[in-house]
């Protein structure tokens, strides 16, 4: 009896499992097909666009539209002069939620600079190119009542001058040699007019997109309100440098308090689209509300925008399906799966590649198994670049969400600075050929196993200068880790995989912190000199470019950011008539030089990848198309009928 | 008693200065100095050198070691160079929170573990009991984090009864306590995981009281079952539970990671998540040895625990 009675409890005990085991199942399939359309181009919009953009809609004044945001690119610091440790994606968007830029950007996804975002008209440039008149619009106001005029720009050169003297890390943006190293003097001309005059003549291109917008890092400050040294304390003349610097002092100390950001009265003095209602310090989520006093195009329509913060693409993605977030930033590509199914729930995806270039930063100096003097030699270069397929990444590794970038500038968002050549490889995927120049430069190649010099010496169809016979091609390729980093984790694996296979070339994959990569992987820091020879190619994503994108700083020899230590004569030249030559089309001559001689092996450009619920929200395309952009101006959003 | 306490108490002072070494060495060999999180990544070599002398971090790490401990004793716990607040003023605001989170799914899981237990063990070889174990393997066997999406799935996604995640307004303790709905989801995945464990144990305990003779001649004397169970039976089959309450104290302030994450809930143990991925390292820090503490302490509370349940139980 007890026996039959176990054996029909142990059948029951099957049935009722297999009937959870099917529950479990139906919960975990959601979705049927795969994900969704590859990027097309949108000429209109200037940018190739992964997905549809949400509809214009029907605006309706007031509401409350609720946008997510991830924890890591919340927003640290809120006084406009932003230490490198404090540039997040987060921060930037909201300062020029705040406070309006000197000149704003980009346009849509177009990195140029959008002037009805920015407090000044369209610089003047004259002197041969060595004085700029910055024209302030007339009208504008802080949200205090005083006006913004060319006073509040003088105040912030003075402000930053006592920063960097202080420290150069105190401002993200700051590069040695230019702004506010180039500029000898900054005065006033009349109430609105600002004249620098600069310490050489620079491209006016250069100078206003690199120095002038700098990813909006240049902003008017209230010289009225903001020129004091404690709370309550005597106006100071902040001209006097000593004044400048304790104004400094008080305002970043301030300016780093997450814990005050809602309540100190400084931050309510403001000139951007929002004011600050509230801010939450336990997880950095905010509550912006219209300054009805803001002078830029478009204004708010909306009662507020409430921008919350979770702790991954999951949870915020999950947030929007319960009808809790209007807004999803920074999806990730493994979630496009989903795309029919919140298509059906009136949640639209898109994306577009940002404006920047990216891909593995070639260690010049690492001299294991002879890599620098390998790695010198353009064919070198060339032959690895043959073996990175593109196409195949973007379909594989990016699910269609990237476009293709042979250079350091990318195919897409359309730029008036690109070379004609940007979506154009000179180097397309061809194995065959990257055998083929190996093999005529004196190397036996191995596929699968290990390639060598046998033909050291510097003649013809020789390896090249200080390789000798038997030196493999091998060195470490470095990235984030995958739980961080899917993209460049899985890319570089291809493209070691590839190189194995097809030339025998041996690429050592590595996993470091993002901060290990930038500081201690980086040829251009003195204190990392001891990894010198540890890495190969340094991949911890890459750059965003500044809208005019010459290579200064990053490739010129000594640059701040020449973290692969690549010096080249020709290119040095090519840099120095980008930035100080008057000649249009200079920065394209250098773009396409660094495309053929690859200080980087250049990678796609994968899409930044948004969600709207557009039952809920509708904006003009350009509120839309700037987020691929990581900038956010919810002045462009608002709730539809 | 007290000898034993002070003894362990002891013991407890040691451990958790081990931890703290250990801890300390491994975060110091990631990241020497936070310099870079503050300065930024294109920091001039002056300005590093100076930021770390002036911060001490130009010590020898043995030094570093020794100031950071002075510092603990006087609970201060360092200070986040990412969320630019005191190590001391994050765990305060997030520990009520998780503490609550935890501590609602600890009362609830016992709630329902208890007389599920003792239900099993009376009706051993039930088609009941049968079923019970089957859902607590499958529950024991699922990590939370899986248990916590198909939730979601459920009934905030497809049923839109409760939401998938917690609101950002709940920024206190007593706005957790007082907004139920909100918690529902993350308070019964934790409950449902800690049932699974918390009734086998209370199964197998109840089982062995069950044979005991004391049982026998309470039934012999004519009480009702009930009063057998819930008079007799029940404070003897619960004495494994305080092991396991106790052990599950650090969790209590610690906070349940997995299951914070994915439920954007705002505790310590998203603080330590964010912290992983911003390199903070003095909240990592922080928070290994908080826990170290915890885990000490929870064990020590646990065995007094059992002594007073179980005047049988000698501590020497």
């Amino acid at each position: 009896m007890r026996n039959d009675r176990r054996r029909s409890g142990r059948s029951l005990a099957i049935l009722v499992t297999f009937a959870i085991a099917s529950l479990v199942l139906a919960a975990c399939g959601s979705s049927s097909s795969g994900g969704g359309s590859s990027n097309k181009t949108e000429a209109s919009l200037g940018t190739v666009l992964y997905g549809s953009l949400p509809p214009v809609g029907t605006p309706v004044h007031g509401g409350t539209i609720t946008q997510g945001q991830l924890t890591g690119q919340t927003p640290t610091y809120i006084f406009p002069i932003a230490p490198g440790a404090n540039t997040s994606t987060g921060t930037i968007s909201f300062l020029s939620e705040l406070f309006i830029p000197l000149y704003g950007g980009p346009t849509g996804a177009e990195p140029k600079v959008d002037y009805g975002l920015s407090a000044a008209n369209p610089p003047q440039f004259s002197n041969g190119d060595k004085t700029v008149t910055i024209p302030i619009k007339p009208g504008l106001k802080w949200s205090n009542g005083a006006p913004l005029d060319a006073n509040d720009v003088v105040f912030w050169f003075d402000l930053l001058k006592a920063a960097i003297k202080e420290s150069p890390a105190n401002w993200g943006q700051y590069t040695p040699g230019l702004m506010p190293d180039n500029v000898k003097s900054i005065s006033t001309s009349g109430q609105d007019d600002v004249v620098m005059q600069l310490t050489q003549p620079y491209n006016p291109g250069f100078f206003l997109n690199n120095n002038l917008q700098d990813t909006d890092n240049v902003y008017p400050l209230p010289s009225t309100a903001w020129n004091i040294a404690s709370a309550g304390g005597p106006h100071l003349d902040y001209t006097n440098p000593a004044n400048a610097k304790k104004i400094y002092d008080y305002l970043n100390k301030a300016g780093a308090s997450v814990a005050s950001f809602g309540t100190n009265p400084l931050w309510q003095d403001v000139s951007g689209p929002f004011k600050l209602k509230s801010f939450s310090p336990t997880n950095s989520s905010y509550v912006l509300v219209p300054n009805p006093s803001y002078g830029g195009s478009p204004k708010p329509v909306m009662d507020q925008v409430q921008v919350q913060t979770y702790t991954g693409f999951t949870a915020e993605l999950n947030a929007m399906k319960g009808g809790t977030v209007d807004i999803g930033v920074g999806i990730d590509p493994s979630q496009l799966a989903e795309t029919p199914a919140l298509k059906a729930q009136g949640i639209d995806i898109f994306g577009g590649p940002g404006w920047g270039w990216f891909g593995g930063i070639i260690n010049f100096k690492d001299a294991a198994n002879h890599f620098d003097k390998v790695v010198s030699q353009l064919y070198v270069r060339q032959a690895i670049d043959y073996l990175i397929d593109q196409p195949a990444i973007i379909k594989g590794v990016y699910k269609g969400a990237a476009v293709p970038a042979y250079g350091p500038t990318p195919s897409a968002p359309l730029s008036p600075y690109a070379p004609a050549s940007a979506s154009t490889p000179p180097y397309p995927y061809n194995p065959a050929k990257a055998v083929a120049l190996l093999k005529a430069n004196g190397w036996k190649v191995v596929p699968g196993g290990t390639t060598t010099c046998v033909k050291p010496g510097t003649a013809a169809g020789d390896c090249g200068a200080g390789i000798p016979a038997g030196t493999p091609i091998s060195f470490v390729w470095a990235n984030q880790p995958e739980s961080v980093s899917t993209t460049g984790a899985l890319e570089s694996e291809v493209v070691s995989s590839e190189a194995k296979q097809a030339a025998g070339i041996n690429i050592q994959l590595q996993t470091k912190t993002f901060n290990f990569l930038t500081s201690d992987y980086n040829d251009a820091s003195p204190a990392a000199a001891k990894y010198t020879n540890d890495w190969g190619v340094n991949n911890y994503g890459g750059l965003f470019t500044d809208y005019y994108p010459t290579g200064s700083g990053v490739w010129n020899e000594g640059a701040g950011f020449n973290t692969g230590g690549f010096s080249d004569p020709t290119a040095n030249t090519l840099i120095n008539d980008s930035v100080h030559s008057g000649d249009p089309n200079a920065v394209k001559t250098e773009a396409q030089y660094f495309a053929t001689h690859l200080p980087v092996w250049f990678m796609p450009d994968g899409d930044y990848l948004l969600a709207v619920n557009s039952k809920k929200v509708g904006g003009q395309p350009d509120g839309w198309t700037s987020m691929t952009q990581q900038q956010w101006f919810p002045q462009y959003w608002y709730a539809v009928k | 008693m007290t000898g034993y306490i002070i003894r362990r108490l002891f013991v407890a002072v040691i451990i958790t200065f081990g931890i703290a070494l250990i801890t300390f060495a491994l975060l110091h060999y990631l990241s020497p100095s936070p310099v870079y999180d503050v300065l930024g990544a294109k920091a001039q070599p002056v300005a590093v050198a100076a930021w770390n002398r002036q911060h001490g971090f130009d010590k020898p790490e043995i030094v570093q070691f020794f100031s950071y401990v002075w510092h603990l004793l006087h609970l201060n716990f360092g200070y986040s160079y990412k969320l630019s607040q005191s190590v001391s003023a994050l765990f305060n605001e997030n520990a009520g929170r998780s503490a609550y989170l935890s501590g609602a799914a600890l009362v609830l899981s016992l709630l329902i573990a208890i007389p599920l237990g003792i239900a099993q063990a009376v009706k051993r070889n039930s088609i009941g009991d049968y079923t019970a174990t089957t859902l607590n393997f499958v529950l024991y066997s699922m990590p939370s984090f899986f248990l916590g999406l198909i939730l979601i799935q459920f009934l905030a996604l497809d049923l839109n009864i409760f939401p998938p995640t917690v609101s950002d307004n709940i920024t206190t303790t007593w706005g957790a306590v007082t907004h139920p709905r909100q918690l529902f989801l993350p308070i019964i995945t934790l409950a449902l995981i800690n049932v699974a464990s918390f009734s086998r144990y209370m199964r197998s305990s109840a089982l062995d009281n069950l044979a005991q003779d004391y049982i026998r001649l309470a039934r012999a004397k004519g009480l009702s079952e009930r009063a057998v169970l819930f008079r007799h039976l029940l404070r003897n089959a619960c004495l494994p539970m305080i092991t396991l309450v106790g052990l599950s104290i650090p969790t209590l302030l610690a906070g349940n990671l997995l299951i914070e994450v994915l439920f954007n809930y705002q505790g310590l143990g998203l603080l330590f998540y964010n912290a992983l991925g911003n390199q903070d390292y003095n909240v990592l820090l922080a928070y290994t040895i908080l826990g170290g503490i915890l885990t000490v302490l929870g064990n020590l509370l646990a065995d007094v625990a059992i002594t007073v349940a179980d005047p049988r139980v000698r501590l020497d």
